[in-house]
């Protein structure tokens, strides 16, 4: 008797507490429908790794198994990129390409936050890992979280996915705040400019050779994105498209999210760290969006075609969420404005930026890693 | 604080060039679909 109740002595309240948020991320994305995906198995897993002497994250275990072959090698996110290149329709960006200057803006919270972070008391490695939380993508946190080397790793993916999810509580009162009400109402007409095929396939092409002469280390990362993008638009590859957006991308975020959370061990994710990284998180989320919007401000002073600067939020790359809701935002101010197609091509050019800022990123700091 | 200053103020150009190397490979992307839809526009 005394061997079956023997692991309850191994109980601590750490593990309790891991349940609790565990059973807070389930809920999250059962309930408030939060990047479910993500956050479920992310719940789930937290359970999974901190219960008492868990065989799923020994030596050998599964989730230990898993985290070696997918994510200490990168090779996860990378995977899940093809799956994403897929999705993304490049079109409403081509159709405007300067609409990719505000998904370079809103990178600034990514370096304001570096800086931050290094004033907290971080070193440089983990100081860049902690600010790439705010290129709101997922993948390329754990890329540059894993290729630095990072000893917050856990808590990074974490904060990084939820605050994913968080996107429509944390964006909107950021706009409201840099916006007037009569920017708000800026109405943009849209007229769909059509964008050849031969555009269409050179476009991936030619970022992943733009991109790699100038950050070597986004090869990876934006060559896997486009490399997805160029099996949707050829035109020749349809099935394997189709299994990119769906069961590839599924299979690896089922894997991720629950590998994701192995890295959630009481003894590391419950430590003060922890909370300064959410804090920190969060000012990257905030001020790409402010970074976003401000430069789309300063666009307006020089043109006579007025922007909505609300869709310099988009910039961001939550993609697409970010758009639905500055199309939502501009819609409540005045129920003709519709900003989706403008808010959706910044919001795609914001998941290019944002792979080049991680490339970048690496890039330059690689002498701290 | 005096040593996460200097390690601020060391990494502080590698920022400011951080967000504007973005900058300047969006404009040449930018710059360079320009010329790709002249080009197919042309040859249209």
């Amino acid at each position: 008797m005394a061997e079956l109740f023997g692991n309850f002595s191994n109980l601590e309240i750490g593990h309790v507490v891991m349940w609790i948020i565990g059973g807070i991320l389930i809920y999250l994305a059962i309930k408030k429908e939060m990047e479910p995906s993500l956050l479920l198995p992310m719940g789930f897993g937290a359970i999974l790794t901190n219960l008492p002497m868990s065989g799923a994250v020994t030596e050998h275990g599964a989730l230990t198994v898993l985290f070696n072959a997918g994510i200490a090698n990168e090779l996860f996110p990378l995977i899940l990129f093809i799956g994403i290149g897929a999705m993304i329709d490049f079109t409403p960006l081509l159709s405007n390409p300067k609409l990719m200057i505000f998904g370079a803006a809103a990178q600034f919270g990514i370096f304001f936050t570096l800086g931050l972070a290094i004033l907290f008391g971080f070193d440089v490695k983990d100081a860049a890992s902690i600010a790439i939380i705010g290129a709101a993508d997922g993948p390329t946190s754990i890329f540059v979280a894993n290729t630095f080397g990072s000893n917050y790793l856990g808590a990074i993916m974490v904060v990084a996915y939820s605050y994913m999810a968080l996107v429509p509580i944390i964006q909107p009162p950021v706009i409201r705040l840099c916006t007037t009400k009569k920017e708000r109402q800026i109405r943009m007409a849209y007229a769909a400019k059509p964008v050849s095929k031969m555009t269409l396939i050179l476009f991936p092409v030619a970022i992943t050779i733009i991109a790699g002469l100038f950050a070597p280390e986004s090869v990876a990362l934006v060559g896997f994105l486009m490399f997805g993008n160029l099996i949707r638009v050829c035109g020749v590859l349809d099935s394997l498209s189709e299994t990119a957006q769906k069961v590839l991308a599924n299979l690896i975020t089922i894997f991720l999210g629950l590998t994701v959370a192995s890295q959630m061990k009481a003894e590391s994710f419950l430590a003060p760290d922890t909370l300064l990284i959410m804090g920190l998180g969060l000012f990257a989320f905030i001020f790409d969006t402010v970074g976003g919007v401000m430069i789309a401000k300063l666009y307006n002073l020089f043109t006579k075609n007025k922007i909505n600067p609300m869709i310099g939020a988009c910039g961001i790359s939550a993609f697409p969420m970010s758009a639905r809701i500055v199309n939502k935002m501009g819609l409540q101010e005045d129920n003709q404005n519709f900003l989706l197609m403008h808010a959706i091509g910044v919001n795609v050019s914001g998941q290019i930026a944002s792979v080049i800022a991680g490339g970048l990123i690496l890039s330059l700091f690689a002498m701290y890693k | 604080m005096a040593a996460r200053l200097a390690l601020f103020l060391e990494v502080l150009p590698k920022i400011g060039f951080g967000w504007l190397g973005i900058f300047i490979v969006t404009l040449i992307i930018i710059g360079l679909l320009w010329l790709l839809e002249k080009a197919t526009q042309k040859k249209k």
